[in-house]
């Protein structure tokens, strides 16, 4: 008893002694960490002072070219471009001088940092090849630069150079020669420790050159790699030569309208990371497809030649990007953007109220709620905790390129009748539901274009909302109340049909049940049918519905083959889900296609719009309306007519202090 | 007991088989299928052209989606069900659009085994628009896939032949015509057909041995044990990352959350059903009884957003900006030194654990309240009693000890709850763990990693169950297991 009292003694002596001496060691640790972070800031300040040294630098360089006194400059690329020779000397650059300052040109603060919610999940993958989302291609527009970009905040049908100096186009347009700037620098790759052995052979400088253009084309075309959605834009891609280090030529066996933008907009590749495995051992060129789709730096980052380089990112967390203060173009305003995942609506929307977010939009049921009362009744008080109305935030409404529609199964007997479509577009009150359900965030349309684009016809209405008429022309297509019961009928069979809806939106949800009831006021009883993304792609690509809710993107080129051409009905994934099967119209569709003319081009899209408007394949919804909105230190926040509508390249930040 | 343990291990084996099987043939007998894209994506996107499809048919050719689920019958396809389908895509028969899109992915998906058949539709030579089809179909079925086209450093011998399997796949992509092309021209491409097929003819004769071989193993299951036998749970068919390295990267989040909440859960209910069974029936036992069933009710996923807007720096109350908004931890945790980084990430925890704690709190204090009744009555205590203990003695070195058991025991039936307790939290807070993942991966058909995760749940639940049957013979010395 007395043996184990001492134990117990003991033993307690110890367990304190050692917990003390593990606080000691602790607190230790603490304070060497926090010296050495302070001393790591220091060295980052140090090191982005001296970044924006040299950018000024580069820009006061720049600033001398230009002033015509080339001689002091010294060997800058844009001298040396005035020696190069052109394969068709007499031939006009096809390139224009950027009519928008696309860089603020009077911004106070050139170190600020932009916050902003980058998309729901995790992107997946960063290979914008074997990718096609919307949040990739966002990012893309940063990171990664093209041959040309189109004029987007003032006149998108027109170019000016980016990665190329001069463009000639012979052949009416179906032979490219590009002539690439000398000296543009890709970026090193991050995501890997580049110190690591293991990495060494990144850790080098590489300069983007025609033969990285030529890799994309050759991953482009190779049918191991898994980018059907790009294929099928190159189709009709012949060649593509090196001429030299600098110089591409790229051809097209036919002449399509779409050549010029799928030539154009396309950015290099670097062949010196995605050809080789983690080792930098090539791949054997059988595999190299495979191995491409599965790089090992997929999931990493990007590496690009853009103004902004790829910086970090975290898995659900966030991606950062940060100026490239070697980007051979001239340089952005804002030096690092943030991007953060938020895979939850309302923690997007509080860390846009509480400022972690500089920049954002709003739901239309928060639009609802928090702008709409003020903006209606300017005299009513603002609330303290509401920072969306008032003088703390900017924010405008900004057309988003694209369209919503209900699309009706012109192979179901039901609807194969013209009429009875236009009935349903009659009984669908687009005007209420764009009010009600989107809080008027959203325009009504009648059209497959962008809205106010000159491809519109511009006599077109949309079909009022009129029950009248919709019984009218169900009428004139056989279906009448024989019976008494309320609902029309044809040949004994009442009128029913079942409309799929995509089941985790709220809106579509409301809007069906709008819809039924207007529907039975005209004797049609409709059926909801709510199904999950995945399973209602596999509904429309068999073809088992009678109707659904859709929405597509629309670009700013044209290109109504995919959607409308009767060719597109029958195959397996075509995006002519409601058969629409008209002959003049896949006449204009085609003709469109080989059409450079841009009013001839007008032309034709109106009479196709004039089709599809009297035939109502769709019924066309709405165009949505996103209210954007940003704390005040953002500054020069503007809009371009094209996609990605946020460009925050084209703002600035002010500082914090 | 070592026999019955090694007996119940061993019968896991089968049980885990089974299992897994049902899961296997749910989840790839369900409607939708990988490859989707859920954001509105550009016009062209899902267009068809001829390269388009010849890509999507080496996608699924590398997760073996082209194959039966089950057990393989395409080596018993038939002359005339190959004629059905082209007259179907052909849209004879009375073949509605939606059939005529089915057949064609049907012949996709025979793939070679429709071979020998299409070469000889092409021949039947009756019909101009079946032969075209036959052509067109063939162009596909007849590609070879590469072998172990993955290998870090393929031998030289295994080069050569992808190298021929490339070269021949090559060459038949251009025996093709446009259906507009001049019918010498297709004559012509006809025939390259049919000699190619006559040099190898062999390669679709299958003996009686082989037929067996490919009727089990063919399919997506072996394929997927084949590959589970050696651990490799494969790479997700959307990011096409190793599944394996992912989940035990987002395992991390995942626990700390959840062992959190049980620690938690126990430290909090533990005294409070300690506190009811001695003061039982008295006002503060039912007060507190009836607030922690009315806490059960409350479903997280309204708790957890009345958290957000109430106590996180996003609160509309400025006195209550208590906690982040969301997330695993702050955007400069990278430059913080390790205790605060520890401390930057509790802090994140804390609305979380909250969330997930809450509800637990009825359960275990019951069982910790009955469980002590039980033995606050038994001869021994009332002997500690008689002792002259002083009451808190009692109950807490002697009744309390007994009285615990249960308790612990139901620890194990709660390890499976470890991975699937978090998936609305951290849906809800924003924590990237393997919830999240999972609810992300059942959206896109992501069947690799939901096989991953659901696999790692029957292990648990598994070994769950094995450790609380051991745990009651532990406990109580009456329960014998042979």
């Amino acid at each position: 008893m007395r043996q184990g009292g001492w134990f117990q003694a003991l033993l307690a002596a110890v367990l304190v002694s050692n917990t003390a001496l593990l606080l000691v060691l602790v607190l230790q640790q603490h304070n060497r960490e926090q010296r050495a972070i302070r001393q790591s800031a220091q060295f980052r300040e140090l090191a982005e002072g001296t970044d924006r040294v040299r950018g000024e630098l580069r820009k006061l360089n720049r600033a001398i070219g230009a002033g015509d006194l080339s001689g002091l400059a010294g060997g800058d690329g844009d001298q040396v471009a005035s020696t190069r020779t052109w394969l068709h000397p007499d031939l006009p650059n096809f390139l224009a001088k950027n009519d928008f300052d696309e860089i603020p040109p009077d911004a106070e603060n050139t170190n600020g940092t932009l916050t902003l919610f980058f998309s729901r999940s995790d992107p997946k993958g960063f290979n914008g090849m074997v990718e096609n989302a919307a949040d990739l291609s966002e990012l893309e527009s940063y990171v990664s630069d093209s041959i040309a970009g189109r004029m987007s905040f003032t006149d998108p049908d027109r170019w000016h150079g980016i990665l190329a100096e001069r463009v000639e186009v012979t052949d009416e347009g179906q032979t490219y020669t590009i002539y690439l700037k000398r000296g543009v620098k890709w970026h090193k790759p991050s995501g890997v420790d580049l110190s690591d052995p293991r990495y060494a052979w990144l850790d080098r400088d590489h300069e983007v050159t025609a033969h990285d253009f030529a890799f994309f084309f050759q991953m482009l075309k190779d049918p191991q790699v898994q980018n059907g959605f790009a294929k099928s834009y190159y189709q009709d891609l012949e060649s593509w030569e090196v001429v030299d280090d600098h110089t591409l030529v790229v051809r097209w066996s036919k002449k399509v309208y779409l050549a010029l933008s799928s030539t154009l907009g396309i950015g290099p590749l670097p062949e010196f990371l995605y050809a080789h495995d983690e080792e930098g051992n090539r791949f054997p060129d059988e595999t190299l497809g495979l191995n491409f789709n599965q790089h090992w730096y997929n999931s990493k980052g990007i590496v690009g030649c853009g103004p902004y380089r790829f910086a970090s990112y975290s898995p659900g967390e966030r991606i950062v990007l940060e100026r490239f203060e070697d980007y051979h173009g001239e340089l952005p305003a804002i030096q690092r953007i943030v991007w953060e995942i938020v895979g939850d609506q309302n923690v997007q929307f509080l860390k846009l109220r509480s400022g972690h977010h500089d920049f954002g939009y709003l739901q239309p049921s928060e639009y609802r709620d928090l702008v709409q009362p003020y903006l209606d009744d300017p005299s009513k008080p603002l609330p303290d905790d509401n920072p969306f109305v008032g003088e703390a935030m900017g924010s405008a409404r900004k057309l988003t390129p694209g369209y919503f529609y209900l699309g009706w199964n012109a192979d179901k007997p039901t609807f194969a009748d013209k009429r009875v479509r236009q009935a349903m577009t009659h009984a669908f009150d687009r005007a209420r539901m764009v009010e009600h359900i989107f809080a008027g965030l959203g325009q009504v349309t009648e059209s497959p274009y962008v809205p106010g684009s000159p491809y519109n016809a511009p006599e077109l209405e949309p079909w009022p909302y009129d029950l009248d008429r919709a019984r009218a022309l169900l009428a004139e297509a056989g279906w009448t109340d024989s019976n008494g019961d309320g609902l029309v009928d044809r040949e004994g069979q009442p009128f029913e049909f079942t409309l799929l809806i995509y089941a985790s939106s709220k809106e579509m949800d409301s809007l069906a049940n709008i819809f039924k009831e207007d529907l039975l006021k005209v004797g049609v009883r409709m059926k909801i049918d709510k199904a999950e993304w995945s399973l209602m792609q596999k509904r429309m690509e068999e073809r088992e519905f009678d109707a659904f809710t859709g929405g597509w993107a629309t670009s700013w080129d044209v290109d109504l083959f995919q959607i409308w051409h009767s060719t597109q009905a029958d195959l397996p994934k075509g995006s002519n889900m409601v058969g629409f099967r008209n002959a003049e119209a896949d006449e204009i569709i085609e003709k469109l296609r080989v059409t450079f003319d841009l009013s001839e081009r007008h032309e034709l899209a109106r009479r196709f719009h004039r089709i599809v408007h009297d035939e109502q394949p769709y019924t066309f919804f709405y165009v949505r309306e996103r209210y954007y909105t940003w704390w005040d230190k953002v500054r020069r926040v503007v809009f371009p007519k094209t996609r990605p509508l946020v460009r925050a390249s084209s703002w600035w930040v002010q500082s914090e202090v | 007991m070592r026999a019955y343990v090694l007996k119940r291990l061993l019968l896991m084996i089968p049980t885990f088989f089974g299992i897994s099987l049902v899961v296997f043939l749910v989840l790839n007998l369900a409607p939708g299928h990988p490859g989707g894209n859920q954001q509105a994506s550009d016009l062209a996107a899902d267009v068809r052209s001829a390269d388009t499809q010849e890509s999507h048919r080496i996608f699924r050719e590398q997760f073996g989606l082209d194959r039966p689920v089950l057990f393989n019958t395409r080596i018993w396809l038939t002359q005339e069900e190959v004629e059905q389908a082209l007259r179907e895509i052909a849209g004879r028969d009375g073949a509605s659009p939606g059939d005529r899109v089915r057949a064609q992915q049907r012949i996709e998906d025979w793939g070679a085994y429709a071979v020998p058949h299409l070469v000889a539709a092409m021949q039947a030579g009756q019909d101009d628009e079946i032969r075209d089809l036959a052509v067109y179909g063939l162009r596909l079925a007849a590609r070879r896939p590469l072998i172990d086209p993955f290998e870090p450093r393929p031998s030289p011998e295994r080069r050569a032949e992808n190298q021929a399997r490339r070269a021949e796949n090559n060459r038949l992509r251009g025996y093709r015509y446009d259906l507009d092309a001049p019918e010498a021209e297709k004559q012509r491409v006809a025939g390259e057909w049919i000699a190619w097929y006559a040099q190898v003819a062999d390669r679709f004769r299958h003996d009686p041995a082989e037929k067996v071989r490919i009727f089990f193993l063919e399919t997506r299951f072996a394929r997927y044990w084949a590959n589970l036998a050696r651990f490799d749970f494969g790479v997700s068919l959307v990011t096409r990352e190793p599944v394996m390295a992912t989940l035990i990267d987002k395992l991390r989040y995942s626990l700390s959350l959840s062992i959190t909440s049980l620690l938690l859960g126990y430290l909090i209910s533990l005294p409070i059903g300690i506190y009811s069974a001695v003061d039982k029936d008295s006002l503060v036992d039912r007060t507190t009884t009836i607030g922690l069933f009315m806490l059960y009710s409350l479903p997280s996923f309204f708790v957890g957003t009345l958290l957000l807007f109430w106590f996180s720096e996003g609160s509309s109350i400025e006195a209550f900006r208590w906690f982040p908004i969301g997330g695993w931890r702050s955007a400069d945790a990278d430059q913080l030194t390790s205790i605060a980084q520890v401390r930057d990430v509790a802090w994140h925890l804390v609305l979380p654990v909250l969330c997930m704690t809450y509800g637990s709190f009825a359960a275990l204090s019951r069982y910790m309240r009955s469980g002590l009744l039980g033995v606050i009555r038994s001869d021994y205590v009332r002997t500690a009693r008689a002792k002259g203990l002083p009451e808190s003695r009692v109950i807490l070195t002697h009744a309390v000890r007994n009285g615990l058991l249960p308790v612990i025991t139901l620890l194990a039936g709660l390890l499976p709850a470890i991975l699937g307790g978090s998936v609305i939290v951290e849906v809800i807070f924003d924590v990237p763990g393997m919830g999240r993942w999972l609810i992300e991966s059942i959206y896109q058909r992501d069947y690799n990693v939901i096989m991953a995760i659901q696999l790692l749940s029957t292990l648990l639940v598994l070994f769950g169950i094995l450790l609380s049957d051991l745990g009651y013979a532990l406990v109580d010395p009456r329960i014998r297991y042979r």
